[in-house]
Parts: structure tokens; C-alpha cells; sequence
């Protein structure tokens, strides 16, 4: 927690100051007892008594007394907060590999599955598009403030080809970069996901564009799926496995991150991640306004269980 | 309170009128001494009563002391529940020293603190030796507390 007026902690001070007053005020109280000559009988009836529960209403006013204290030098934490705006493209590998089954359904499919769920999660001020690359990249969704074309989107895709990260990369980061501002002339944090299963074989490489990326404060988070380090033969073009080592740049050069799924269910969980990351963002947000609620609370509460329990204020 | 009594006993030879004063919530086993009086004298209890200690007021917390062993008791006096309790325990117990009283064959009239007791108690000897006759005339033995 940090302080806008650290000084304002001085107040503090009164805390203490308070609770020695309430403790000569008990002491104060059984020098000047009631004389009851029947007192034993008082005793058996009365049982434990109020015992430590009289504490209680002096207590939650001091708790609030300091938390309204603290409120006053303007605390601030660093919170998880609700982003109101994001622009994210996501960018899926649809070569020919994709159709391969070692994810289930197909590779493809279970990356259609993973990025629907992330849409969905998005916040309702979220702008979304789709890039699909195999020999060329396409734009199969523009950045949009509706995500129902993203989906229909997801849903169009069909897997063949090669594979052109750059491409694909170039194209979405286009698409960012027409993204509008807000009122404040502030533009949204934009944010990439991009998937693939393979090694950049086609248009341009992908390391030029990732510079452009981190160049247009674009982060790009790369996911790898399928065979590390592994040829297999489809359609008669070898494919070499999956370059983790190129999709790693790509997400240090910008900041993002990179992930490697080795089923459906870790794809999802990535996906979910990054969905998360982008609808959440970490700041220092001030709490002062919550601090003084608290503490308003706390003393009202001490209040009225103060009236009602022993007919007085703390 | 059991000591005076039989203090009382040793000393008194000759049978006589002895009022006991006290709010008999001594807890030291007076009855037997107080059975043994009554058999050679006449008895009269006084028992003292504090119209304030049966009946609690309503106002928050308070702590209450025993002026005669410095015990202190916070009690939260807003609780009707307590009150009513409290109330019933008082009567309960003036209802329990009535029947000691009793069946050591001792009269009780109550005093209450909150009025002249000198008035009250020779009001009630007085009606009382209209009742029995005029045997006890006037001679007293020493009040025992």
C-alpha cells in the first residue's frame, strides 16, 4: 500500500490515545462501582455475562476510527481492474498440418474451440478480429466492436497450405494499428494471440515483423502447438515440427509470452489465460474512497451494536 | 452470624424477646443456631430488604461491587432478560429465607431500607404482642445483627 499524504499518518497517533482513554475509563469504572449487597445472587444469575463481548463496540469504533485515519492520507493499491478496453487480434495457423489429430478434435478444431471461449470472455468494450494465415495471411474478421463476426470467423476456418507467421503477424498488426482512440486521445492496449503448429516457410520473416510489433507497442503472445522438433509428411510438403524457438522471439521481442499446449485441454487453459490477462490489468488504484467507507461502516456498526446490546454508545 | 447467635444464647439466661436484624443472606448456616434460639426465647426476624437489589434498572452497563468482600461484576443491565431473571431469583430466594424462618419458629417482618425501620418494627411488635398477650412485657434482649 502507498500513501499520496504520507504525512496524514501522524493521525494515527489518536489510535492509541483512544484506547488508553477507553482503558482508564474501565479502570475509572471499577473504582466507582455500584455497592449491591446481593451481589452473589447477581452472579448466578448474570453467568458468564457480557464478559469480552462489551469490548466488542469500542473495538469496531477504533478499527473504524483507524481505517478513516488511513483514508485520510489517500492509500492506493495495486488491484486487478477491470480493462474497459482492449483491441486484440487473434492469429491462427490454418495450414495443412492443422487438420493433424494428435489435438482433438483436429488441431484446428480445438484452437476454434480455445479462441471462442476467449472471445467470450472478453469485456463488453473489447475490440476483436481474426487473421488466418497459411500460404498468404487473410483477414477473416476485421477489428470490431462485435464479436459475432469473430466467431462466424473462427467458425469459416478450413485448414491447407503453409505457413506464413509473418504474413499473418503483418496483417493483424495493420489491423492495430487503424484501431480507434478514445475521447482522452488514448488508444486501447492492443494485443495479439497467435497460434501456430509449424515453422515460418512462407512470406516474410517473422522477426522483422515482430520488431514492428514492439516498435507499435503491440504485445504479441505466441502459442505453439503439435510436434516439437518433428517432421511429418502431409500432402507431400514436409513440414519440419513446431519452432518454439521463433514463436519465443517473437513474444520476448514484444513483451508477450510464449506457450506451448500439448492437448485441447492446455489449449483452452492458454487461451483462458491470455483472455484473463487481457481483460484484467494490474494498477495502482487509489483506495481512499474504500478506506473511508470502511471505516464509516466499522462505526456505524459499532454504534448500533453499542445501542442495542448495551444501550449506549461506545 | 451464626457466632452471634449463639453468642446470644450463652448469654441470655433469662427467656426473652429477641429481634434478630439482618438481611439474612449470610450464607453461614445461621438456621441451626437461629432453631436453638427460638426454642428457649421468643424470635423476632427483621429481615432487611434493599428494594434496589431485587429489582435491577435499565441502564446499560454497570458494575456492581459486594461492599463487604470488594468483588466486582460488570452486568449489563439493558437486557430485560437479565431483569426479569434477576427478579425472579430475588423472590425466589426471600420465598427460600421466609421457609427457613419458619421452620426455625421464628416471625419475620420485612424492613425495607428505603423507609424508617425504628417505626416499622416497633409497629409490628407492638400489633404482635396484641396477638399473643401481653407475656413479653417490654424487656428485649440485645439485638444480634
Amino acid at each position: 500500500m502507498t500513501f499520496a499524504w504520507p504525512t496524514a499518518l501522524v493521525g494515527l497517533v489518536l489510535v492509541p490515545v483512544l484506547l488508553g482513554f477507553y482503558l482508564w475509563m474501565q479502570r475509572r469504572r471499577r473504582r466507582y462501582a455500584v455497592r449491591f449487597t446481593n451481589l452473589a445472587l447477581l452472579r448466578e444469575v448474570v453467568g458468564r455475562g457480557p464478559g469480552m463481548w462489551r469490548h466488542i463496540p469500542p473495538l469496531l469504533f477504533l478499527l473504524g476510527m483507524a481505517a478513516l485515519l488511513v483514508s485520510l492520507a489517500r492509500p492506493s493499491l495495486v488491484l486487478a481492474v477491470p480493462r474497459d478496453q482492449a483491441s486484440v487480434m487473434l492469429v491462427l495457423d490454418v495450414s495443412g498440418s492443422m487438420d493433424a489429430r494428435d489435438l482433438q478434435p483436429t488441431r484446428l478444431g480445438a484452437a476454434r474451440q480455445a479462441a471462442k471461449k476467449l472471445v467470450d470472455g472478453l469485456p463488453s468494450g473489447a475490440q476483436v478480429g481474426v487473421v488466418a494465415f497459411s500460404d498468404r495471411a487473410t483477414l477473416s474478421a476485421p477489428l470490431s466492436g462485435d464479436p459475432s463476426r469473430t466467431q462466424q470467423a473462427l467458425d469459416g476456418l478450413t485448414a491447407g497450405g503453409g505457413t506464413a507467421i509473418g504474413d499473418g503477424l503483418n496483417l493483424a498488426l495493420d489491423q492495430l494499428a487503424a484501431r480507434p482512440t478514445n475521447a482522452a486521445g488514448e488508444r486501447a492496449p492492443a494485443v495479439v494471440v497467435l497460434l501456430s503448429d509449424g515453422e515460418n516457410n512462407a512470406g516474410r520473416p517473422p522477426a522483422s515483423v515482430a520488431t514492428r510489433a514492439q516498435q507499435e507497442g503491440v504485445t504479441v503472445n505466441t502459442i505453439g502447438v503439435g510436434q516439437r522438433g518433428v517432421q511429418t509428411l502431409l500432402n507431400r510438403r514436409t513440414s519440419v515440427g513446431l519452432n518454439e524457438t521463433a514463436l519465443e522471439s517473437i513474444a520476448s521481442t514484444t513483451g508477450g509470452q510464449y506457450f506451448y499446449a500439448a492437448d485441447a485441454g492446455q489449449l483452452e487453459q492458454v487461451y483462458a489465460h491470455l483472455g484473463s490477462q487481457i481483460t484484467w490489468v494490474t494498477e495502482q488504484t487509489e483506495v481512499t474512497a474504500l478506506a473511508s467507507g470502511l471505516g464509516a461502516a466499522l462505526v456505524t456498526v459499532a454504534g448500533v451494536l453499542g445501542l442495542g446490546w448495551f444501550g449506549r454508545l461506545p | 452470624m451464626r457466632g452471634a447467635l449463639e453468642a446470644i444464647r450463652r448469654l441470655a439466661r433469662r427467656p426473652s424477646l429477641i429481634v434478630v436484624t439482618s438481611d439474612f443472606l449470610v450464607p453461614d448456616g445461621w438456621a441451626e443456631a437461629l432453631r436453638l434460639l427460638a426454642q428457649r426465647h421468643e424470635v423476632v426476624a427483621a429481615r432487611l430488604r434493599d428494594p434496589r437489589e431485587s429489582d435491577l434498572p435499565d441502564v446499560g452497563l454497570v458494575t456492581f461491587e459486594d461492599p463487604e468482600t470488594g468483588e466486582q461484576l460488570t452486568v449489563n443491565t439493558s437486557s430485560k432478560r437479565l431483569r426479569e431473571r434477576f427478579a425472579q431469583a430475588a423472590a425466589a430466594q426471600a420465598e427460600r429465607i421466609k421457609t427457613s424462618l419458619t421452620a426455625c419458629g421464628v416471625d419475620q417482618v420485612v424492613l425495607g431500607t428505603d423507609e424508617d425501620t425504628l417505626p416499622a418494627l416497633a409497629a409490628f411488635l407492638d400489633a404482635r404482642r396484641r396477638r399473643r398477650g401481653a407475656r413479653w412485657a417490654g424487656r428485649r434482649g440485645p439485638s444480634a445483627a
